[in-house]
């Protein structure tokens, strides 16, 4: 009987069901003609063969999530969570199918059953007691801002300034959201935060498979910019900006989104920022995923660190732009961990380094902080910066 | 398809070399081909891989493919001298101005359309004008061979006879009724239609005249008329059979 088992897939029909009711309703589309597989980051791994062509037509035979028997389903489960959610195969795909959709439908079905990775559950959890993945105290959530003079949001101000839980808790990101105000402030903009009335924009959690909470998430900042009077929100992480701006507007949200990058831009064409100060270093740019492939954000970033005085800009060569590589943090990938060899980070660490450049620019929390923790054990010559970061030292 | 042809060409040419197909899905429309694809294969020594190359990056001289075998479901980094990409077929580029100017239709790809996909296949709409060879689609040598000794049996019985049949249905106008306007003119899609341009009326040139009909819907004085078929017949021919079918559901 066992044997049967490992030589037959049987075909399952109400796993499939499920599943597409959850969204993987594209599995069909697919001609299994495997471009999504090398370019996806774990293609990058050599060591590791991630089967990404293979997600869509055996959901369509119910052949995911589906194992009784435990080790089988680990098996399975690891490779539901590998996904980094980078959706370079969507990227690349004939047919435009995207399997981390197909594998969030997966997961919502692990999580429904809770067969989940344990870190993942516990940032569940967290998110849902004290609206951040890290489990800090809610009361908190404005520290970062102490003694900068930034005024709570207020009806009538321009902008609401949201800098996702990252960098409103974790020490090295707060400096981000620091320049962020710092660059505000000085050009003289009406903004405000609502700080400790802020709950995470739940893109994470949605991404793990935790569909319930993460509407609750949404319902919860949705009335809460609604209360206040928001109309238009700064952010400084692409999770947030896609969050707000693509997946918002299905629960009532009605409000303009801008991410910093995109703002800082114009505010230097509109020539309402000026930039005094050269910054004499080679800089390579990572393009983030959620904000390169997910919102065709290319040129705002480059636009403001090629307009700074002094400043080498370099791109990683094959894996720019559209074909950047994930830093790996993405979906869940933050709190995961891979054996050292089986690491896209690593993979994208060596590819930035390789450019000869002093400076990693990022505009992404979730890329800072992943650089940052995996350069710690490397002792390299080289730093991760966001561009608000780079901007706010040339003010 | 003439892929395999070009592998196999290479082959004969460099012995030692090493050719490898990426493909999906092999097609082979025709007698004897699949025959010719295991010969590839098997005699040839090329290598086929089933998977789509997703990137190709150059590596110093190298050129390398990235890939997976979808069959077995390995990563595959292939270096390679040369990579041959195996495009699609399109109409060549002037054929779109004379498709225009022949007034031969396309499909949507921009191929000729021919008259009947399985009676008229070598003749197109426009009387006199054949279609042969990979105007109308992507075709190998023989199969445009064939089509081309179509299309030229078809000329010959166009020529064979001393005179042409013409449909007795084609346009004609009542020089009474036309104002000259020229519309018709504008609309007929054969250029059936010249303007006297003294007597300011318009004349029909009756074997270009396919009796398409636009020109009579277009002509606001009704000066443009079927022979045979002229407004009135029709609005009798309607008449009669109101007529007849009331007639008929009386009795019942
Ligand atoms: S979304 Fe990214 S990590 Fe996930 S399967 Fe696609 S390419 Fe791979
Ligand atoms: S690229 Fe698209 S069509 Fe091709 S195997 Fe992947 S999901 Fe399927
Ligand atoms: S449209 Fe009618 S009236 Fe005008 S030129 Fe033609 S035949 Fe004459
Ligand atoms: S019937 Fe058609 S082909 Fe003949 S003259 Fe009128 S428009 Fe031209």
């Amino acid at each position: 009987m066992k044997d049967k088992k490992n030589l037959t897939t049987e075909i399952n029909p109400e796993i499939r069901d499920i599943l597409i009711e959850m969204g993987a309703e594209d599995i069909y589309k697919c001609y299994q003609c495997g471009k999504c597989t090398s370019v996806c980051p774990w293609f990058q791994v050599e060591i590791y063969d991630y089967p990404v062509f293979k997600f869509s037509l055996e959901t369509a035979l119910g052949a995911v999530a589906s194992s009784e028997d435990k080790k089988e389903l680990e098996k399975e489960i690891d490779l539901i969570y590998r996904c980094v959610g980078c959706e370079a195969c969507l990227d690349q795909c004939p047919h435009g199918i995207s399997t981390s959709n197909i594998l969030r439908a997966a997961r919502r079905l692990l999580v429904d059953f809770d067969s989940y990775p344990d870190t993942l559950k516990s940032t569940v959890q967290k998110t849902h007691n004290v609206g951040n993945p890290f489990g800090e105290h809610r009361e908190n959530r404005a520290d970062w801002a102490k003694g900068l003079n930034v005024p709570d949001f207020q009806q009538g101000m321009e902008y609401l300034y949201f800098p996702c839980c990252l960098p409103a808790y974790e020490t090295r990101n707060q400096k981000v959201a620091q320049a962020t105000v710092g660059i505000l402030q000085k050009c003289e903009v009406s903004f405000g935060i609502l700080g400790v009335k802020e709950t995470c924009c739940g893109e994470v959690i949605r991404r793990i498979g935790a569909e319930d909470i993460f509407r609750e998430a949404a319902k919860a900042n949705i009335k809460e910019f609604n209360n206040s009077g928001v109309k238009k929100v700064l952010v400084t992480s692409p999770h947030c900006f896609t969050t707000f701006k693509n997946e918002y507007p299905d629960f009532g949200a009605d409000f303009e989104v801008l991410h910093t990058t995109q703002y800082f831009s114009h505010l230097i064409d509109t020539e309402k920022l000026k930039i005094n100060k050269s910054f004499n270093k080679k800089v390579v740019y990572h393009d983030p995923c959620t904000l390169a492939r997910k919102n065709n954000i290319y040129e705002e970033p480059r636009n403001i660190l090629k307009g700074i005085p002094g400043l080498e800009f370099l791109e990683v060569e094959n894996f720019n732009r559209n074909l950047s590589l994930c830093c790996g943090a993405g979906s869940g990938g933050l709190w995961l961990e891979w054996e050292k060899e089986e690491r896209i980070v690593n993979v994208r660490l060596k590819q930035l380094m390789d450019t000869g450049a002093d400076i990693i620019a990022v505009a992404c929390p979730y890329c800072l902080q992943m650089f940052e923790e995996t350069l710690k054990s490397m002792n390299a010559d080289i730093k991760v910066m966001d561009i608000s970061e780079i901007l706010y030292e040339c003010l | 398809m003439y892929m395999v042809k070009h592998a196999l060409l290479y082959k004969e040419h460099v012995p030692d070399g090493e050719a490898i197909v990426f493909s999906i899905d092999i097609r082979t429309g025709g007698k004897d081909y699949e025959e010719f694809i295991t010969r590839a294969k098997e005699e040839g020594n090329i290598l086929y891989i089933r998977g789509k190359p997703a990137r190709i990056i150059k590596q110093g001289d190298d050129l390398v493919v990235w890939c997976i075998n979808t069959l077995t479901g390995k990563q595959l980094r292939v270096k390679c001298d040369m990579v041959v990409l195996s495009m699609s077929m399109v109409p060549s580029s002037g054929a779109l101005d004379l498709a225009k100017a022949l007034r031969i239709h396309t499909n949507v790809h921009g191929f000729f359309s021919e008259a009947h996909p399985k009676l008229r296949p070598v003749e197109s709409l426009v009387p006199g004008f054949f279609l042969a060879g990979t105007a109308q689609g992507p075709k190998d040598i023989p199969d445009t061979v064939s089509q081309a000794s179509g299309a030229a049996a078809k000329v010959l019985t166009l020529f064979s006879s001393d005179e042409i049949s013409h449909s007795p249905i084609i346009a004609c106008v009542n020089e009474d009724l036309c104002s000259g306007c020229g519309i018709c003119v504008a609309t007929c899609p054969y250029d059936a239609r010249e303007m006297d341009e003294r007597k300011k009326i318009v004349s029909v040139n009756e074997i270009l005249c396919e009796g398409c009909g636009a020109c009579i819907s277009a002509c606001p004085s009704g000066a443009s008329q079927q022979k045979n078929l002229t407004d009135n017949q029709i609005d009798n021919m309607i008449s009669v059979l109101l007529h007849s079918n009331a007639e008929a559901l009386e009795r019942e």
